[in-house]
């Protein structure tokens, strides 16, 4: 796959999104919709499609997509396995957080950060895309924390390009606090700039804090439509190997070998075709675990799985996810939460997160990490107040940390001794 | 660019970690601070590496820099001992030359600053 495929791949979803939501309603209803989700609390876990309904939820998933797509192009960078999953992390938020307002400052504010370092864009581009996981802040400020709306908005935009412009030198740093052991860095790096504000922002008198709202149904369209998309991913990744199925077999082998750990780009690691066969399974993977556990196809929902297929080209595989998502349904079981609710599903698929710590280390060792996940994720949101969109990410930066450094001791004397 | 005597001390870590944990081999390093970019050169030596281990340790260092990652991730270079991370240093060198002779490897990196 060239370069010139490679975008055309990467815009396809979005593209796919934002024409079916352009379709799937008239323009009035998914204009009056979209709006509805440009001033929504976008605090955790307001989902889009109870707030917009289902064709601005798509237009919106759809438009913060191809900005992302935009933004890589325009900065000639090379579509590889973080960059994809920055895109559809980006779009599985749109369907709960992200809307076409609330991410530009933080992109513009890691914009700032590049021109005072005097470097390029495309360096920090990264965690421009993935630091949008503050995007609520914006949404926040502008318009329910009580103020006049061009104070609100003010505020907002300028909070929000405050948090992009210091992401990227926290983001780097905080890597050394997991070792690379959490994939969703950014989730960790959000999580403490978030509370950091938060809490500042409280002793004002701002009250901020997470507030649940989840459609009540589950939509079977998204079902059988990202099905779809993920089978279609499998036999493009077939098609790509042009039938040399022992250099595809070489190649997944490469891939599923891999711990994981921060820095595994599966387009390097393996190929295009490898990458993209590793999305689709993944795809399936994370839809058979909600159908499994009965769980609603709501936005939030929706966001976890393109985040796990995003994730597949960079870090994510079958064998070292799947011990996770037992670790936290086991969690369930035994813990005071409902195994079928969109907390625990959510739980499941973001926990993910922490597939390094499997990959690494062995099943057993996913496996609780997964259920000591559900735990640390159902506390740790109340620190940022839902204002940090990657709370599982947060979450699994404490995991991480702490059982990384444990396992790595047992693994150590037991190659010693 | 910032931190870059930090980013070839941490380089040469990398390296050096990988050849001890996976070979215990006997190593020799040379920086070379020249204008504009940095020249390091590796030599280990007695080491037992199996074709399948050196081409998978080429394939793995041998690819494009990419500074829109490297500014990113280059903190975890040199962090964990059973390390992993060559494809990061290929990330962050403009020219990786890399020769097998036998049981010795010799690895040459330049990293324009």
């Amino acid at each position: 796959m060239n370069e010139k495929q490679a975008f055309l791949f990467l815009s396809a979803l979005p593209a796919l999104m934002l024409l079916g939501g352009l379709i799937i309603e008239p323009l009035s209803v998914s204009g009056e919709g979209l709006l509805r989700i440009i001033s929504a609390r976008s605090l955790l876990l307001n989902d889009y499609l109870a707030v917009g309904g289902v064709g601005a939820t798509l237009i919106n998933a759809g438009l913060c997509g191809l900005i992302s797509v935009a933004l890589v192009a325009i900065c000639r960078v090379q579509v590889s396995g973080p960059f994809i999953a920055a895109v559809y992390t980006v779009i599985g938020f749109a369907f709960f957080g992200k809307n076409i307002y609330n991410i530009w400052p933080i992109l513009a504010g890691a914009l700032c950060y590049t021109r005072v370092q005097g470097i390029p864009f495309r360096n920090s581009l990264l965690v421009a895309l993935f630091g949008t996981t503050l995007a609520p802040l914006v949404s926040f400020f502008s318009f329910h924390a009580g103020l006049a709306p061009p104070v609100g908005i003010v505020l907002g935009v300028l909070f929000g390009a405050m948090v992009g412009f210091v992401l990227p030198p926290l983001a780097s740093h905080m890597l050394r606090f997991h070792d690379g052991y959490n994939i969703y860095n950014i989730g960790f790096t959000g999580g403490v700039v978030g509370s950091f504000f938060v809490a500042v922002f409280r002793s004002f008198r701002f009250e901020v804090a997470a507030e649940i709202t989840l459609v009540e149904y589950s939509h079977r369209l998204f079902e059988i439509c990202f099905s779809v998309f993920f089978v279609v991913l499998i036999v493009l990744g077939l098609y790509l190997s042009r039938a040399n199925y022992r250099a595809l077999g070489d190649s997944m082998w490469r891939v599923l070998s891999s711990s994981g750990r921060l820095v595994s780009d599966f387009v390097q690691i393996g190929d295009h075709a490898s990458t993209l066969i590793n999305m689709g399974v993944m795809g399936l993977v994370s839809t058979l675990f909600v159908l499994l556990l009965q769980g609603s196809f709501n936005g939030p929902v929706i966001g976890g799985i393109m985040t796990v297929v995003g994730f597949a080209a960079f870090g994510k595989h079958p064998l070292n996810c799947i011990p996770v998502l037992a670790g936290v349904v086991l969690a369930s079981f035994v813990k005071v939460w409902e195994t079928t609710t969109t907390v625990v599903i959510i739980a499941g698929l973001f926990g993910t997160t922490l597939a390094p710590i499997s990959g690494q280390f062995g099943p057993l060792a996913g496996l609780a990490a997964g259920f000591f996940h559900l735990s640390i994720v159902m506390n740790v949101g109340i620190l940022h107040g839902g204002i940090n969109l990657y709370n599982n990410g947060f979450a699994g930066g404490f995991v991480a940390s702490f059982l990384a450094p444990i396992f790595d001791a047992f693994a150590r004397s037991r190659t010693t001794s | 660019m910032k931190h870059e005597q930090k980013k070839i001390s941490k380089i040469v870590d990398e390296v050096l970690t990988y050849f001890l944990y996976h070979f215990n081999a006997e190593s020799r390093i040379e920086v070379f601070p020249e204008q504009g970019r940095y020249r390091m050169r590796f030599q280990f030596s007695k080491l037992d590496i199996s074709d399948q281990q050196y081409e998978e340790l080429k394939a793995g260092l041998v690819v494009k820099r990419q500074p829109e990652l490297e500014d990113y991730y280059w903190q975890l270079t040199g962090e964990i001992e059973e390390s992993n991370e060559m494809m990061l240093i290929g990330m962050m060198c403009d020219s990786i030359e890399l020769t097998r002779n036998g049981d010795s490897i010799q690895l040459e990196l330049v990293r324009r600053t």
